[in-house]
């Protein structure tokens, strides 16, 4: 099982981070381990918000394709995450760059087929 | 008279910006006009008081006359000072009870049957209006201006879309939170004399105690707090060393094609799961044997196809996953020789392989799915 690393923009929506995090599972049969927002420091000085996803590759029925992030910097965002534990399984937390933003957020998943 | 003044503008702010449900704003309301006669003699008792004057009590008819005139005698009073900052504790005690009964009623009507956003302009609308009509001098102007503030701040955040993400309960309790503070440095004002904290540095308290209890005024804070957040959140985050790959967001066909061929290996995944998982050792074998035939099948027409040649090519020369050189290095005897679970997982290794290195070729992904459709119906 190796683990590896892919860098997303931080400028995008949620959802989109999302959807680039749940495609890499699938291509690559690995399993999302973490994500945290982090800057690229550019030559000349200029900063870039990114987020960096860890993977590590996995048996494919051990992975939970059916990602759901959801930002819990809201009180909708909270109550959201509360009812997903129902019916996902919870993650992790991190905190990740919803468009250029940090933002608290609950990663869930769960099979689906 | 200024206070008298001052004291039904407080009074009329209260009732028609903290609850619009109430019939508290109609200006005939009994309530309204014996409280505000209340507070008119407790204003003619505190500036007596504060000038060091006796006053006299006409419990018959309620009038308070306070004994300042020129033939009066008799009429000092050495302990007006105590007896006014007596008077005005009293009557800060009778306007918060009147607020939190006002506020009770405001957070259940919240909790019960309105929409938050439709309460919010409720609020705005009639707390601005009403009380600029009534609102004339000096004094109760500068009050009004205090009011206005704590509204329009709310009509911002509205603007910026911050209400729809909030709950009732984190608001109301945003509001308890705010409104005991205010009240905690009410009670420590307490503590001074009139010197200190006059009648209307008591009111101006007041009317924030008042503010701080309506959703505006919750929603502005929230809104502070969260952005104070971010803030201190983003100055913890890492920079990243060296010049790393920015990998482009999949498109929505990207997922939708990479769904289907997903489920497709799945599904086999799960079928050589099941057949080594049989008890009776002659099923298992049948159907291990028929998975086996579903992955050779699969690997065949996607080694007979052009289009992959240069795929498996990576494949074989991939140093950094051994196993999988080490499969493609195999001979078709050495295969052949191999039991059906062994065979099959190998398969599995290979195709995971294969779906990796082609996923940014959409036309590769179409013909491998393609390909698992047919075997796997």
């Amino acid at each position: 099982m190796s683990k590896f690393t892919r860098v997303f923009m931080g400028n995008v929506s949620l959802n989109d981070t999302q959807r680039a995090c749940k495609v890499e599972q699938e291509d690559e049969t690995a399993k999302l381990t973490g994500l945290r927002g982090a800057l690229i420091k550019k030559d000349t000085g200029e900063k870039t918000k990114v987020n960096v996803a860890d993977f590590e590759t996995v048996d494919i029925l051990d992975i939970l394709n059916d990602l759901k992030f959801i930002d819990v910097s809201t009180t909708t965002g909270v109550s959201d995450a509360a009812a997903a534990n129902h019916s996902y399984t919870h993650m992790f937390d991190c905190k990740m760059f919803i468009q250029d933003s940090l933002k608290d957020v609950q990663v869930f998943g769960r099979k689906n087929t | 008279m200024k206070y008298i003044r001052l004291f039904l503008l407080v009074c009329f702010v209260f009732l028609l910006t903290g609850c619009p449900k109430e019939p508290s704003n109609k200006f005939d309301d009994a309530f309204i006009k014996n409280m505000n006669e209340a507070l008119k003699n407790i204003q003619i008792k505190y500036d007596c008081s504060a000038r060091k004057y006796k006053y006299t009590v006409n419990y018959d008819t309620g009038v308070i006359t306070c004994r300042d005139g020129v033939n009066e005698v008799n009429n000092i009073n050495d302990d007006g000072l105590n007896e006014a900052q007596r008077i005005r504790d009293d009557a800060i005690d009778f306007i918060v009870k009147y607020i939190n009964r006002n506020y009770t009623k405001y957070t259940q009507n919240i909790e019960s049957n309105r929409s938050t956003t439709d309460f919010i302009l409720d609020v705005i609308d009639l707390g601005t209006g009403a009380a600029t009509g009534i609102s004339k001098g000096e004094r109760p102007n500068q009050i009004l201006g205090i009011a206005l503030t704590a509204f329009r701040g709310g009509r911002r955040s509205y603007e910026a879309d911050f209400y729809k993400s909030q709950t009732t309960p984190i608001l109301i309790h945003k509001m308890d939170d705010s409104r005991a503070k205010v009240y905690a440095s009410i009670l420590e004002n307490k503590k001074k004399d009139i010197r200190g904290y006059s009648m209307s540095a008591a009111l101006n308290q007041l009317v924030n105690y008042f503010n701080v209890g309506n959703l505006t005024s919750a929603f502005s804070e929230l809104g502070e707090d969260a952005a104070s957040q971010a803030r201190a959140s983003q100055e913890l985050v890492e920079t990243l060393e060296g010049n790393p790959t920015v990998s482009d967001i999949p498109s929505i066909q990207h997922e939708q094609l990479s769904d289907k061929i997903f489920a497709q290996r799945l599904s086999l995944r799960q079928q050589l799961r099941d057949a080594i998982g049989i008890t009776d050792a002659a099923k298992k074998a049948e159907q291990l044997k028929a998975i086996r035939g579903k992955y050779e099948g699969i690997w065949k027409d996607v080694e007979a196809q052009d289009e992959f040649s240069s795929a498996i090519k990576q494949m074989k020369e991939d140093a950094d996953h051994p196993e999988v050189k080490a499969i493609l290095a195999k001979t078709a005897d050495d295969i052949a020789k191999e039991s059906d679970d062994t065979a099959a997982a190998e398969y599995v290794l290979l195709l995971d392989r294969l779906n990796a290195i082609i996923k940014n070729d959409p036309k590769l992904q179409q013909n491998f799915l393609s390909i698992l459709n047919k075997v796997n119906k």
